[in-house]
């Protein structure tokens, strides 16, 4: 084998390993959240802001044609949540794009994750899975303070 | 005729450029990797 063809896939090596450690790095020390399917007997069929205490939150998002249940939710800064989303219809996405939130809203399964909101302001959530003629209107909020 | 003007291949020669495109192409790839890393990190 000619010495640059072996340079050419050293090199290549090389740099599929340095993308990979990468992604290792950023899985445990940013202690980036993978969402979850969890397994439901009883789903929920309505949306609600649960407060366990003062910076610990769960929200219960109903996601259907076309809204997010609920719709806006007020929590305040330095909050960690556990999101929780199913939907009763179609399946919809629940995308949260400035904090790397994408879950999809599955009927019939609750999918969770869980973010700290440390920065105020408003982080608008969109539904990111076509679901019918208004899935452009699909929009919810949290408000941050 | 033709066979009188063949010369042989040089057997020193180096494809510089194609390590060159190989390296800016790689570059750019890193770039263009990392920048979407860190802006994805600082969003967790």
């Amino acid at each position: 084998m000619d010495k640059f063809e072996k340079g050419i896939i050293a090199a290549s090596i090389v740099i599929s390993m340095v993308l990979f450690f990468s992604v290792l790095v950023a899985r445990s020390s940013y202690k980036a959240d993978v969402p979850e399917c969890i397994p439901a007997d009883n789903i929920y069929t309505e949306g609600k802001a649960v407060m366990l205490d003062k910076n610990t939150w769960q929200l219960y998002y109903v996601a259907r044609m076309w809204l997010f249940d609920p719709a806006e939710v007020e929590i305040p800064v330095g909050s960690e949540v556990d999101l929780y989303v199913t939907s009763p219809d179609v399946v919809h996405g629940f995308n949260i794009a400035s904090k790397n939130v994408n879950m999809m809203a599955v009927p019939g399964a609750i999918t969770k994750t869980t973010v700290t909101f440390d920065k105020p302001g408003e982080y608008p959530i969109t539904c990111h899975e076509y679901c019918g003629m208004f899935h452009q209107i699909m929009q919810g909020k949290i408000i941050v303070r | 005729m033709a066979q009188d003007n063949f010369t042989p291949p040089d057997e020193k020669f180096v494809p510089r450029g194609a390590v060159a495109f190989f390296a800016l192409l790689m570059l750019i790839i890193l770039v263009i990797w990392f920048a979407i890393y860190f802006i994805m990190l600082s969003r967790t």
